[in-house]
């Protein structure tokens, strides 16, 4: 498969990846073209591989975890302002699925990485644990810690509650 | 929080990047493209130094030998990204990368536009084609919507004084633009929200009035700002580069004499402030003040030149921003 073909097929279900990882659509895409820029310039190897989009992914994560502010991304958000008002019906439900969303990203990067992994991906922790270069018990302590730490700090926020 | 809370919040979210990938393969290859470029920027300098055995004083008398090294990008560089960013007043939007800036106002054609650090030119009757797409940074809300089928939104930063308004003919693209306003500081250039107030500290350069080897420029402007803030940045790369350095490094050593076009009722400051990268991204800051009556000239902190009118007008070309510069350069005293 050609560098164009495969960005075609899997580019948007990279940046949903990413998305997930970064929490920021803007850093996802960042993200994303760095990873497929180191992957691009030695393609023919990437292509050949018994499962490149894994391999991406994996290095998708790497890279997350130890990215500091690069030269791409100088600037320094301040804020994102919010969109205007939710009104009419479900608006009380987009403001709790809102609310999870922010809780989520302010979680450890790694305990978030996990959670994608688990949750969004359906990685098994066996999985994870090749992801992530780390032992399956580390994957469980730190799922159980994330989702400790969101039922913490949202304890009546209701699953039904939701569209 | 239950886990499928969990899967069904990331779920929610999937949609933020449809679309996203439109552009993607392009924006891969012009990263990989500028990567090289740097890349070269630093070979090419390495390979000159060596070849020569001589100070570094001396590679800018090889600079136009280097420059033509960086000549002939790779051909898939010529594919722009699909979407770039603007900043002005502390907001930085997302605008497809295609579009002209500033072309508003007076004598404005239909093309698409992004509208940021425009100090003249409304004033007149020229009528906004119902088909013209753009995106308005400014300050102070709108004024009011036209309705003419064109998808129109605007956000808001009432406590940054800053505001996005959009009309174009995809929904889409509406929401795109919309959805990137945000609030920074500094923006992607590296460039302050605010004016600096305090003269750049760093070390001397070494030989010329910033270093030869400069592989990009970012050019902050504050013209004109009557409350201090960033109004547009550009960044100038490539050949662009040389004739600008080779200007700045062989201009006098001396601020441009007061003009008596003006009497100043103001505190010089500066109108803009360049963010000079050297290969492995050294900086130097320098300070362009041609605005006022008195402290006209170029700072770096460590010493003054001359400004020229061709530098001045190399450095602001790229912003597309009208200018003015009361009584010009004046002559040089040596």
């Amino acid at each position: 498969m050609g560098f164009d073909e495969f960005v075609a097929a899997r580019g948007e279900a990279f940046l949903r990846f990413a998305l997930m990882l970064c929490g920021d659509r803007h850093l996802a895409e960042d993200l994303v073209q760095s990873v497929l820029a180191k992957a691009y310039v030695r393609w023919s190897r990437v292509a050949a591989m018994e499962r490149p989009e894994a391999y991406l992914k994996t290095v998708l994560v790497h890279d997350h975890l130890r990215w500091w502010r690069r030269p791409s991304s100088r600037e320094l958000p301040l804020a994102a302002p919010a969109d205007g008002s939710v009104a009419g019906d479900g608006a009380e439900a987009y403001a709790s699925r809102d609310a999870a969303w922010e809780l989520l990203r302010r979680l450890p990067k790694r305990q978030r990485a996990v959670l994608v992994l688990r949750y969004y991906e359906d990685l098994s922790d066996a999985e994870i644990a090749a992801v992530l270069g780390c032992a399956q018990s580390t994957v469980r302590s730190q799922a159980v810690r994330a989702l400790a730490t969101l039922r913490a700090a949202v304890p009546t926020l209701d699953r039904e509650a939701l569209p | 929080m239950s886990e499928d809370l969990v899967r069904d919040v990331f779920a929610s979210r999937e949609h933020l990047v449809d679309g996203s990938q439109v552009g993607l393969a392009d924006a891969v290859r012009q990263r990989v493209a500028r990567r090289r470029r740097v890349g070269w920027v630093a070979a090419g300098g390495l390979t000159l130094v060596t070849a020569l055995g001589v100070t570094a004083a001396a590679l800018t008398v090889a600079r136009p030998d280097g420059t033509a090294s960086l000549q002939a990008p790779p051909a898939a560089a010529t594919n722009g990204p699909a979407w770039r960013w603007e900043s002005s007043l502390g907001a930085e939007i997302e605008v497809p990368a295609h579009w002209a800036v500033n072309d508003y106002g007076c004598n404005m054609t239909d093309q698409p536009t992004v509208v940021r650090g425009l100090t003249g030119g409304r004033a007149c009757l020229t009528p906004e084609p119902s088909t013209k797409e753009l995106a308005i940074l400014q300050s102070g809300p709108p004024e009011s919507t036209p309705h003419d089928g064109r998808y129109a939104g605007w956000r808001a930063s009432p406590s940054g004084d800053v505001y996005l308004i959009v009309r174009t003919l995809d929904r889409d693209r509406t929401q795109r633009i919309l959805d990137s306003f945000r609030l920074v500081d500094p923006d992607r250039l590296g460039c302050p929200t605010h004016r600096p107030a305090v003269r750049p500290q760093q070390p001397d350069p070494g030989g010329g009035f910033v270093q030869s080897d400069a592989a990009s420029i970012a050019v902050c402007s504050y013209y004109v700002s009557s409350d201090g803030r960033l109004q547009a940045s550009a960044e100038v790369t490539g050949d662009d580069v040389g004739p600008i350095v080779a200007g700045m490094n062989a201009a006098p050593r001396h601020r441009n004499p007061p003009t008596d076009a003006c009497i100043e009722t103001r505190t010089p400051a500066p109108d803009l402030v360049l963010l000079v990268r050297g290969p492995r991204d050294q900086l130097t800051r320098v300070w362009v003040t041609f605005s006022y009556c008195t402290g006209r000239g170029l700072d770096n902190g460590t010493g003054q030149a001359y400004l020229t009118d061709v530098v001045l007008h190399q450095l602001m070309r790229p912003l597309k921003t009208t200018y003015g510069w009361p009584g010009g350069p004046g002559k040089p005293t040596d």
